[in-house]
């Protein structure tokens, strides 16, 4: 009985053994990374003032500059988001409480989800010289000024 | 001096006004004129040089390999990496930080042969948000943990971080950043259950140690039609034509592409899976002999394209023998 329980005692400490070498080569995570950064600048005027219009007007076309100062080529893309406080949504068509926000090039509506702007724009020297023009909706349910934001982003090519 | 202007609603010959005032910034030379309380207050404002917004996002592009399951790494702890925003402006701004899955976000694309991950929620940030001063960066560390279950063995992902300027008063314009990173679990055989996504491979990673030159040897790796339809799956080897512009597979640490594709090669090049079913794929190597082969780590990709839907592929890693024979 006790030369059963030596033998299984080595057993054991021979298995233990294995299983911390198993554990020892284990590869541990490699990580790889590059010196790309995505970057990219926008110039224009912030905030683009348009004063007080009327139900459905059309405002005049404002001239951006969306640039590349990454390191890598880049996809832009453009997007509106609601208006505040009160809640206007950006559409197709000047509606009660619905605005158009559009786009010069590609011609497009802009919403809440990303529009091209460009696609593989240079790192180097890239550039997209972009215009919008903002339509009132129809009518609206508040008379608080309101305050939109277009956000322009960059994703790798 | 900054002015906020408000705007009164008036109803003019049975029309309604609608406002649109943006917040205005001032300088020192504008001025704001005196309006009587029943008219509408207008605003004059001079000519201002035009302002930039600027964001740049590093690393824009990260690999992280061998993943073990389970388990929660700090990229920071782990290899001294995180994410760097920096805020180009010449004013503070607050970003949002958060992960995505690529189709969700940006341009909505990711590399060929990575699949989207499953729960972008598996990689995080210290901070959901960070506030970086006038021409300054800031870092944020980045932990992730996949669950510990076979089927994520294998797996080659891909994720989208959103970086984006948060909507500030006054302001109109903001910017976002959406860099990938990919993420390839540990490669596994013998697993409990099929690998995960409409393409599986047991495993992901074939290994040749100390492949002698001249000599042909195979593996195998097993194909996993997860999908509900049939599919033709075409089968190539392939390596990168290294491009630092542009989003790429990278080759893995230590070892680089292999010089000729076609050292590497699948038994066939054609494959039918019916769906729910798997099958094996051979592989073989022979690497030429010549005396610039010897001690090499080389390392190439099998190809899997299937005739709908988006590929993966299997890295192949070739460590060739060590010197030449008497």
């Amino acid at each position: 009985m006790k030369k059963l329980f030596v033998v299984l005692a080595v057993l054991v400490l021979i298995v233990g053994f294995g299983i911390m070498r198993a554990e020892a080569q284990t590869d541990t995570i490699e990580v790889t990374v590059t010196l790309r950064n995505v970057a990219v600048e926008i110039t224009g005027d912030d905030p683009w003032v348009l004063g007080t219009m009327t139900a459905g007007q059309i405002s005049s076309a404002k001239a951006y500059t969306a640039t590349n100062t990454g390191n890598v080529n880049e996809d832009f893309g453009i997007k509106v988001g609601n208006s505040s406080p009160g809640t206007w949504l950006p559409g197709g068509s000047s509606a009660a409480n619905q605005f158009i926000m559009a786009l010069d090039d590609p011609a497009a509506n802009l919403t809440g989800s990303d529009t091209v702007l460009a696609t593989n724009v240079d790192p180097t020297t890239g550039s997209e010289d972009f215009e919008l023009t903002f339509t009132a909706p129809s009518s609206s349910g508040s008379d608080a000024q309101q305050s939109i934001i277009v956000t322009v982003t960059a994703s790798p090519f | 001096m900054k002015n906020k202007i408000l705007l009164r609603r008036k109803i003019f010959l049975g029309m309604e006004l609608i406002g649109l005032i943006v917040f205005l910034f001032l300088n020192s030379n504008l001025s704001a004129q005196e309006v009587n309380h029943d008219q509408e207050e207008k605003l004059i404002q001079e000519e201002k040089p035009k302002p930039s917004l600027g964001l740049s996002v590093q690393p824009g592009g990260l690999m992280i390999q061998k993943v073990k399951l389970g388990e929660t790494y700090d990229l920071y702890e782990k290899a001294g990496i995180a994410l760097i925003v920096e805020n180009k402006d010449i004013n503070p701004h607050t970003y949002l930080i958060n992960t995505f899955k690529p189709s969700r976000v940006g341009n909505k694309k990711w590399l060929q042969g990575y699949s989207e991950i499953p729960d972008p929620a598996w990689f995080w940030f210290k901070n959901a948000e960070v506030t970086v001063g006038p021409q300054s960066k800031k870092e944020v560390k980045m932990f992730f943990k996949i669950p510990q279950e076979d089927k994520y063995y294998n797996q080659h992902w891909s994720i989208s971080l959103g970086i984006s300027g948060k909507p500030e008063a006054g302001k109109m314009l903001a910017l976002a950043v959406y860099p990938r990173y990919q993420i390839e679990t540990e490669s596994k055989t013998g697993l409990q259950e099929k690998p995960a996504g409409l393409i599986g491979l047991e495993p992901s990673r074939l290994i040749f140690e100390n492949l002698p030159l001249r000599k042909k040897e195979k593996k195998k790796i097993i194909l996993y039609n997860n999908d509900t339809i049939a599919h033709k799956y075409k089968i190539t080897s392939q390596v990168i034509e290294v491009d630092q512009t542009r989003e790429q597979i990278f080759v893995s640490s230590s070892y680089s592409w292999m010089p000729k594709k076609r050292w590497l090669k699948p038994k066939k090049k054609r494959v039918k899976i019916l769906p729910g079913e798997s099958k094996e794929l051979t592989v073989s190597v022979k690497i030429p002999k010549r005396k610039g082969h010897y001690q090499k780590k080389w390392e190439a990709l099998i190809f899997i394209e299937p005739d709908e839907g988006r590929s993966r592929f299997a890295r192949v890693q070739i460590e060739t023998e060590k010197s030449a024979k008497e």
